[in-house]
């Protein structure tokens, strides 16, 4: 992958950082340059370490870049969707130490050092998880686009919930939007990789 | 190839519902396999059974448009006009210049006509450069007056659209029929007029035992595709490369020869997997166009997304409809008069009409339509499941349950009274029983107890049926690839948007061939492979699936005539292929070791769909019932049931059939309850062009679907095959709506019901009913 970013000055990026979300009332300049020359190539952006199912991965972004972005475009991880990139359909649900998030959401400095888990990192199409068996028995999809977003918030629940009753299935995949409307499949793939529903 | 002079031979096929059958004498194209018939065990055609291509998708392996990268890609983004009507007096791109990668192009273009009409596309090396780069281009625009209501834009003097009459633009999705010269006034494009019996229906009005007038109103929807549009462009020589997150690979390649004057062969599009549709994906669009012009002007590959604002202000959406009816009826409940106007708004666009379903839903004998589209300016309408039809359904399901209010009768029986088609008398009666639909008069009793004891609580039923057309895409033809180590391919273009082609591609040949649908190696997406429809109006199935037959059952005949001297057998005939071997006399030869006797590296065969038989009826009939529960202090509803009977011919993959049907109910749910496109009138924008406010339905508003599926023997192809995309979704709205209405006691005429609504109607009945 070549570096896009060339044209981005430390100048710009410091008064980038001063004017974005990410940087705290507390963050003074001097920290933030502190910051900037860990980002090696000069410009190149701030430096990230995230592990990514499993493993380290590198590099240096914009404050202002999105964890779905950088999966996606840098590290090529497509698996994860950007259905509005505003949090709004949860097509880009990854789990961020093991908690599900919208990566569109999630700067890419606010998962540095810590352990990310995309879809990718779930099953392959010839090594499927449990879960993932479970979707294409109960075909729990059609165009597929909102799948890998469903199939995350689902492992989320089931890790924590093995459990869990029709209500908390629902719960768990209300931030994500199906077009297609396979909820019903989506449904009965997490009672059937579920360690037995919880009715009543 | 067969020869096109030559007498189709006649064949006795059995046609219609199963089980209930009827001899007919139809014409069978040459070169056409034999019907599947009535009785002949299949052992997958028509199975329940994971879709092939799901582990691809589960583990988010399946590439779609959105996901292509090569290096030294650029990303593309399009500048929209922040006005309604305005004119372009200046537009300033020379921050552009300096910086680096960035390449644009400015359309032709001097006045902007809705909220999101593209002013500039450009491409820079990142996406963070992208949107940085857009804010460096200055447009100063002086505002135009504009109308963005249909009532305003239909008064006199109303600010124009158009200055001048517009052509129709039409897609392969929209319904059949319509165009033709049709005369503008202001803002208004019509009346269409069409319709069937009597022209003059006053005598009819006159001589009715009852007149209905009513006005049915429905909102602009828009398709909310997960995959946004997106297309990704790439020159190789004079060749472009095009990946496309489209409904219809063939038509956006003739799309983009056409734009930059190519051949058809130097255009090569893809779309393996795409994020749905629903009609708004079928041409290049114009963000396809730019794609293709930044990446010749820069030299290197563009990917251009649409953003999620973008698509729902721009890229197309289900036009809005006001319909007027009067409606005479006998006591007995048949309809004798049906006169229908409506008007609709596709924005900027054409393709508002809802007439069709009162002309082709009943058998009403005497209709008279009027349709007009009137324009707005507002991002344009396109076809969207079912064109016209939901819309439609609403309209005209709505009246036939007030006439039977009006009449004291049940409602199913004033359809059948109107219905003389035997598979929808079929489907009347099979989802009646399943909804429990003699339970309605207890549940009125109870409406009626909980209302006087001042309870919140309120149940209902509705009912409401489908009509759509068998529509096939001619043309399409499949390659059946057979290799000498026994490895079977498929090859068509026809791209995958979620009714699962590949699939039902690998049932249809691992049908003939006797093998595992998984042993079947489908390719598809590409217009590299033989035509294939494109995927609206539910025609992809029932274009594709008859030739995807008839090539396997070219290469087993071929098969079978190199395995019968392995056999001992003296001709093909006598050889039978199934379980992966070949027998006659009972002897077998597996698979492989016929294969292996192929004189040639591979043995291919072609399929093309032969022209449609005269079996029956080619609509599409289906009918759905709904139960709500209301609580009218809330204004809440919740559908707890949808039952969903629909005839879809002889389904290939059942569980696909039933996974689009319980789609199109939760697509019609949406709509009778959530979506609606919000517009400030005093500056013409489009207020809530994103998922959050934007209300689609979610995971806690599902309800329990019932998908029946009829199999019909249609006798219009050898699989007797048709698509059901469409049907699912018409129907539902209107059966909901109904349901509503028989909970509440007040007939709801507009759509999305909101809580706003019904509270509004649940407080005129409590009105009515203390007076």
């Amino acid at each position: 992958m070549e570096d896009d970013r060339k044209g981005v000055t430390r100048r710009g990026l410091l008064k980038g950082l001063a004017t974005t979300a990410v940087a705290s009332a507390a963050a003074s300049a001097a920290a933030l340059a502190e910051e900037a020359k860990k980002s090696g190539p000069a410009g190149a952006g701030l430096a990230v370490a995230i592990t990514v199912n499993g493993e380290v991965k590198k590099g240096a972004f914009e404050p202002r870049t999105t964890l779905a972005e950088v999966l996606r475009e840098t590290w090529g991880l497509t698996g994860t969707k950007i259905g509005c990139d505003r949090g709004a359909c949860g097509a880009c649900t990854v789990l961020l130490d093991g908690v599900p998030v919208n990566s569109c959401l999630t700067l890419v400095h606010d998962a540095d050092g810590r352990s990310v888990t995309t879809i990718e990192g779930l099953g392959s199409p010839d090594a499927l998880s449990p879960l993932q068996k479970a979707f294409i028995e109960a075909d729990g999809m059609q165009c597929g686009f909102c799948t890998p977003g469903m199939v995350v918030s689902a492992e989320a629940l089931l890790r924590k919930n093995p459990s869990p009753s029709p209500g908390d299935i629902r719960a768990a995949v209300a931030g994500n939007l199906c077009r297609c409307g396979t909820y019903a499949g989506v449904f009965a793939a997490c009672e059937s990789a579920s360690k037995g529903v919880r009715h009543g | 190839m067969a020869e096109p002079t030559k007498s189709a031979p006649k064949a006795k096929i059995r046609v219609g519902l199963a089980g209930k059958t009827v001899e007919k004498e139809i014409e069978i194209p040459a070169g056409d396999p034999p019907p599947l018939a009535e009785g002949q065990a299949r052992r997958v055609f028509g199975t329940r059974r994971p879709r092939l291509d799901g582990r691809f998708k589960a583990t988010g392996r399946a590439v779609y448009t959105h996901d292509v990268g090569r290096p030294g890609l650029l990303y593309g983004r399009i500048l929209r006009s922040p006005h309604a009507h305005a004119r372009i007096v200046s537009l300033d791109t020379s921050k552009l210049a300096a910086m680096s990668g960035v390449v644009f192009e400015v359309p032709e273009k001097k006045v902007v006509r809705y909220h999101g009409d593209p002013v500039l596309a450009l491409a820079a090396p990142s996406l963070r450069a992208a949107d940085d780069a857009l804010r460096a281009v200055s447009v100063t625009y002086e505002p135009l007056p504009h109308v963005v209501s249909l009532e305003e834009a239909m008064r006199e003097g109303a600010p124009l659209v158009f200055e001048k009459p517009v052509e129709e633009r039409r897609t392969a999705g929209d319904a059949p029929g319509g165009g033709g010269a049709v005369g503008q006034t202001g803002n208004v494009r019509g009346p269409r007029p069409s319709g069937r019996g009597e022209k003059d229906l006053a005598k009819l009005f006159a001589e009715a035992d009852g007149v209905l007038e009513l006005s049915v109103r429905t909102q602009v929807q828009t398709h909310a595709c997960m995959e946004t549009h997106a297309s990704f462009a790439e020159w190789k020589g004079d060749e472009l490369h095009v990946v496309a997150s489209t409904q219809g690979v063939f038509s956006v390649r003739d799309e983009l020869a056409q734009v930059f004057g190519l051949p058809k062969d130097k255009v090569h599009v893809s779309a393996e997997y795409v994020g749905g549709g629903f009609g708004s994906k079928f041409g290049a669009g114009d963000y396809g166009v730019f794609a293709a012009k930044l990446a010749k002007k820069s030299g290197r590959p563009v990917k251009l997304i649409l953003d999620r604002k973008e698509d729902l202000l721009a890229a197309g959406n289900r036009p809005d409809s006001l319909n007027r009816m009067k409606v005479a009826y006998r006591r007995d409940g048949t309809v004798t008069a049906f006169e229908y106007v409506c008007h609709g708004t596709a924005g900027v666009a054409t393709g508002a009409g809802t007439g069709s379903v009162v002309k082709n839903s009943y058998a009403f004998p005497n209709v008279k339509v009027e349709e007009s589209d009137v324009f707005t300016h507002l991002g344009p309408g396109c076809a969207m499941r079912a064109p016209g039809h939901p819309q439609g359904a609403l309209a005209v399901e709505t009246a036939l349950d007030e006439i039977a209010a009006r009449l004291k009768m049940d409602p199913v029986a004033l359809r059948l009274a109107n219905d003389p088609v035997d598979i929808r008398r079929a489907e009347w009666e099979r989802g009646m029983k399943q909804i429990g639909w003699e339970r309605r008069a207890a549940i009125t009793a109870r409406n009626l107890e909980a209302e006087a004891k001042g309870l919140p609580l309120r149940r209902g039923l509705g009912c409401a049926a489908s009509v759509w057309y068998n529509i096939v895409s001619p043309g399409s033809q499949v390659h059946v690839r057979v290799h000498r180590d026994g490895t079977v391919e498929v090859e068509n273009g026809v791209q995958e948007i979620g009714c699962g082609n590949p699939t039902t591609i690998a049932l249809a040949v691992a049908e003939e061939l006797g093998l595992a649908p998984e042993a079947i190696r489908v390719k598809w997406g590409a217009t590299k492979y033989p035509f294939g429809p494109a995927s609206g109006g539910s025609t992809t199935t029932v274009s594709l699936i008859p030739a995807v037959r008839a090539a396997a059952w070219q290469a087993a005949g071929k098969l079978k005539g190199f395995a019968a001297p392995l056999l001992g057998a003296s001709s093909a005939d006598g050889v039978a292929v199934g379980e992966g071997a070949f027998t006659a006399g009972g002897k077998s030869v597996p698979w492989k070791s016929v294969c292996a006797k192929l004189p040639g590296d591979v043995l291919t065969a072609t399929g093309d769909r032969a022209k449609d038989y005269d079996g029956t009826d080619p609509r599409l009939f289906g009918v759905q019932f709904a139960e709500v529960v209301v609580d009218v202090e809330t204004g809440l509803v919740r559908v707890e049931r949808v039952v969903a009977v629909h005839d879809c011919g002889l389904p290939v993959w059942r569980t696909g059939v039933e996974s689009q049907i319980k789609g199109g109910v939760l697509q019609g749910i949406s709509y009778a309850l959530f979506e609606e496109r919000i517009v400030d009138r005093k500056t013409g924008r489009f207020l809530n062009p994103n998922l959050e406010f934007y209300k689609i339905l979610g995971s806690k508003d599902v309800p329990e679907v019932v998908p029946i599926l009829l199999d019909v023997y249609t006798g219009r192809n050898n699989t007797h095959t048709r698509g059901v995309g469409e049907p699912a979704t018409i129907p539902t709205a209107a059966a909901v709506v109904n349901a509503i209405s028989h909970a509440i006691g007040v007939r709801i005429t507009q759509i999305p019901v909101t809580p706003a609504r019904v509270l509004a109607a649940a407080a005129s009945h409590r009105k009515e009913v203390t007076a």
